[in-house]
């Protein structure tokens, strides 16, 4: 099935990967509710949700990076969409003000990334 | 489907010259398990380790906990899909179960993931692998080898191992036999036409690398819902590749001794008919949770269900396929009831669930995973403590100085899983 | 336990100074209890004392959130309590706003044990349960009694360190706050009786309740906006200059009506927004920010409205209890029913 669509993704390692042949959006942040609202004003402005924006089981304070797929396509705005992206920002906030993301070394930092890159992949390739 | 479930009474676990059950001990030969392991090149090392309830031992980081079993006849073998390419239909016949022990997978995939298992002391409460016999199986990778395949011989290396250990139940008599049967829908509903029909509806965690579950081998990111015996969990037709968020995490274990298929069974027959299992997903695509919430709804009409209990793994993106289901299928006119766990943050004060609808009015709470508590260095360690603080539910100063860890419940192995298995709870004050 | 120091926080009323013509008295206090804290030293028995009974007027203190909770602070800190004590309030909004508000920065900042008591519609209680214990009272002074017991006795228990136990044993607001604890049966063996039961149509109760999504099922889309009257209703708070009917600045107990007719615009020298809950800098330079009569009119000459309706309705959103708002729509929706008013823009802040 063809999965046209938009990244939107503070992740370097899904802007710097060539294999994903869809459109990308970088957000510079270091964390993830950058990501969130950028996709709420895009979804706002009539483009779909594609992918859960809370995918992962890695919370909001614990893991940095998101990658979201939106429609390149605009229609009229679709409130229960307005409504998930609006929870998922509500379910980061509330995360991060209990306990905000921690620094941490390289090493994680690159395990983070490559987990969000392959949660976005593995629903492209199907 | 009529399974025989034999189970044998695992009192103790020894290292010997052989593998086997001698009364009531099981002796493994370290030497066969790690030559099993090695087998695997993307493996470099490996060691066994035991630890028993009540031993001082911390073991960390935990990938999978198994149950060794052995299909003794009615056809496939135990982990049909995943061992040997065996892929024959399984939960019929007869089984042997080494009950009391289970095997975990122990070694570094991410430095994120999960999750602890402690024998003893406060953290021992929350996790049901403190009272198992444990044969711990401690991995060391190649250098260098991508993740992805390390999470694949990290799984194969715990199956193989708990097939393995499982054949020393093979000629065993069981201590006891417990029988599971459930008939094809039309003979199920004629014979206790008086008894409301309740199915079960399990999510399977299928988000991506370290958020799989496999089904009959097959990787539940790519299944459409369908509907399973319950007895074909018991011979191990769902095994997980899930890694991360330790505390719901729900281990091959646990798919094996489904808590809500024993206490259905436990009432089926006489306050209940127990119709079967319907299995789906929970896939990052809002248009594939569109579709697989409907067949759901779909599957379980068909069934004619009066009720439905819905249990997921993970948070956040499940809570909108929880949600989902819960919805289609109550608009079916199906009752249903939820299981799941929360995070309302350490001060209990947020909402818990990513997502709500009006019609999730019957939900069964398994505990808030922010809750921070103490544990107590433990005198050993299996694996490592390297990663403890950016472990889920760590942080920076979670490993003190003297070894005991502060940390959220969060780190725990199966402290708040949404199959039920424990007896946390979280009510509101 | 040696006999504990206790500050008690009243209004203007309770404390025998005034009614609504006294609620602009800023805070002040006094040595010993007055009021309902005679009832409160009674029960406190041997175990404590009011040293100073701190009093605060609920217009004032509405309208002066941050200053007055400031001051009042100083002046409690100044007695070195053991124990605060506000209210109770009963169903009194601005009292048990400003009992809420002090007494979880009593908590915040001397670290002591607080409690205060109001009744359930008291908007007080949304807004900080979670953060203190409010005992449940009943709705007027007559169950003053009763709530200062049930208060005394759990602000003991707290000064004790004793385990606080659930709201319905405790007699307190349910906060909200989800708390752990080891059920005798394991959640499958707890879903399959809770399945059992809600399938028979028995009674269950639910271990988590969803949130509270309202009941009001919106009416079906206007088919052809430019051939019906429209009216703006606001919870903002805009009023004309005098405030002539007296709406409050928060937990409103009133709305009020008030003609446009021949206006373009909303004038910022007839009205004005009384509203306690925002930054009202951007609404004075230009009311039309917060009731957009001057779009409206644009709208109603183009064509693209039928007709604007000759008032709008107000009120303040702030603190006014879900009770309250009801009222006021199941009352003047009735008189833009009979003036032919077919839509109503909705403006909040």
């Amino acid at each position: 099935m063809n999965r046209s669509g938009i990244i939107i993704t503070n992740n370097p390692k899904v802007i710097d990967d060539k294999r994903i042949g869809v459109e990308k959006l970088f957000i510079e942040s270091d964390n993830m509710l950058s990501v969130l609202l950028h996709v709420r004003d895009m979804v706002h402005e009539g483009h779909k949700l594609i992918s859960h924006p809370l995918s992962g089981s890695l919370k909001p304070n614990e893991n940095p990076f998101k990658s979201v797929i939106v429609s390149q396509t605009k229609a009229s705005i679709d409130f229960e969409q307005v409504k998930i992206i609006e929870n998922c920002i509500e379910t980061c906030r509330k995360f991060i003000s209990n306990r905000p993301l921690p620094r941490y070394k390289e090493r994680i930092v690159n395990d983070y990334m490559y987990v969000d890159k392959t949660l976005i992949e593995s629903g492209l390739r199907n | 489907m009529r399974l025989e479930l034999g189970k044998i009474r695992i009192a103790d676990v020894q290292f010997g010259e052989r593998t086997e059950v001698k009364e009531s001990t099981l002796f493994v030969n370290k030497e066969e398990l790690i030559s099993i392991v090695l087998e695997d090149e993307c493996i470099q090392a490996a060691k066994i380790e035991l630890a028993k309830p009540g031993e001082s031992v911390r073991i960390t980081p935990v990938k999978d906990v198994l149950q060794p079993r052995v299909k003794v006849n009615g056809g496939g073998t135990v982990f049909p899909g995943v061992i040997g390419n065996k892929v024959a239909q399984v939960g019929q016949g007869r089984t042997h179960v080494l009950d009391g022990m289970a095997v975990l997978t122990v070694g570094k995939i991410m430095g994120f993931q999960e999750g602890i298992v402690d024998m003893s002391g406060i953290g021992s409460e929350y996790t049901p692998f403190s009272k198992t016999l444990n044969v711990c199986v401690v991995l060391e990778p190649v250098e260098g080898i991508e993740p992805h395949a390390y999470e694949t011989a990290a799984r194969e290396a715990g199956l193989k191992i708990s097939n393995y250990i499982g054949e020393a139940g093979r000629n065993i008599e069981p201590d006891s036999i417990e029988v599971f049967e459930t008939k094809g829908f039309i003979e199920q509903a004629a014979l206790y036409p008086e008894l409301p029909r309740i199915g079960y509806v399990c999510m399977l965690q299928s988000q991506g690398l370290l958020h799989d579950t496999y089904v009959y081998g097959v990787d539940a990111k790519n299944i459409i819902p369908t509907i399973m015996k319950p007895t074909e969990f018991m011979d191990g037709a769902v095994i997980s590749g899930n890694c991360v968020a330790s505390c719901d995490k729900i281990p091959t274990y646990l798919h094996q001794n489904d808590p809500i298929i024993e206490d259905l069974f436990k009432k089926h027959g006489t306050e209940l008919n127990f119709m079967g299992v319907i299995i789906t997903n929970e896939n990052v695509f809002l248009a594939d949770k569109e579709r697989c919430s409907d067949a759901v709804a779909k599957l379980a009409k068909m069934m004619d269900l009066d009720g439905v209990l819905i249990s997921e793994e993970g948070y956040g993106n499940p809570d909108t396929d929880l949600m989902m289901n819960c919805k289609k299928v109550e608009q079916q006119g199906i009752k249903t009831v939820l299981i799941t766990d929360e995070f309302p943050g350490r001060d209990g004060k947020s909402e818990s669930l990513a997502d709500a609808v009006k019609e999730a009015d019957a939900l069964v709470s398994c505990g808030q995973g922010n809750l921070v508590i103490t544990m107590p260095p433990m005198d050993k360690i299996i694996g490592t403590l390297e990663d403890i603080e950016t472990m889920i539910g760590g942080y920076d100063g979670s490993l003190k100085p003297d070894g005991s860890i502060e940390a959220e419940i969060q780190i725990i192995i199966s402290a708040t899983s949404a199959f039920g298995c424990n007896k946390l709870a979280a009510r509101m004050y | 336990m040696s006999k504990l120091r206790v500050v008690h926080y009243i209004n203007n009323f309770f404390a025998g100074i005034g009614g609504e013509e006294k609620a602009d008295i800023p805070p002040q206090e006094k040595s010993g209890a007055i009021g309902p804290g005679l009832a409160l030293n009674k029960s406190l028995g041997d175990d404590g004392d009011i040293v100073a009974t701190i009093i605060c007027g609920d217009s004032y203190f509405g309208e002066n959130f941050d200053e007055a909770t400031e001051q009042l602070l100083e002046m409690i800190k100044a007695h070195k309590p053991d124990l605060f004590v506000a209210g109770p309030a009963f169903n009194a909004g601005r009292y048990g706003v400003a009992c809420g508000a002090i007494a979880k920065a009593v908590e915040e900042n001397l670290q002591i044990p607080v409690i205060t008591g109001m009744y359930e519609e008291n908007p007080g209680v949304d807004m900080y349960k979670k953060d203190i214990h409010i005992i449940k009272t009943g709705n007027s002074a007559a169950d003053m009694k009763k709530s200062v017991s049930k208060m005394t006795e759990l602000a003991l228990k707290m000064v004790k360190c004793e385990e606080i136990l659930g709201p319905d044993e405790e007699g307190y607001h349910t906060r909200g706050i989800r708390v752990n604890y080891f059920n005798d049966k394991r959640g499958s063996e707890r879903a399959v009786e809770m399945i059992l039961k809600k399938v028979k149509g028995a009674e269950y109760v639910t271990e988590y309740p969803m949130p509270d999504f309202g009941n009001v099922t919106p009416n079906p889309a206007i088919k052809d906006l430019s051939k019906i009257k429209v009216a703006v209703v606001t919870s903002g708070g805009i009023v004309p200059t005098s405030n002539p009917d007296r709406i409050e600045s928060s937990s409103a107990t009133k709305y009020g009506i008030y003609d446009i007719t021949g206006l373009e615009r909303m004038p910022a020298e007839q009205f004005t927004s009384i509203h306690g809950g925002y930054d009202r800098t951007y609404a004075l330079e230009d009311i039309n920010r917060v009731v957009p009569l001057d779009v409206l009119r644009d709208m109603e000459r183009e064509g693209v409205i039928g007709s604007l309706e000759n008032y709008f309705v107000t009120t303040t959103g702030t603190g006014t209890s879900v009770g309250n708002a009801r009222g006021f729509g199941e009352e003047f929706s009735n008189k833009l029913l009979a003036d032919g008013v077919e839509a109503v823009i909705l403006t909040s802040t």
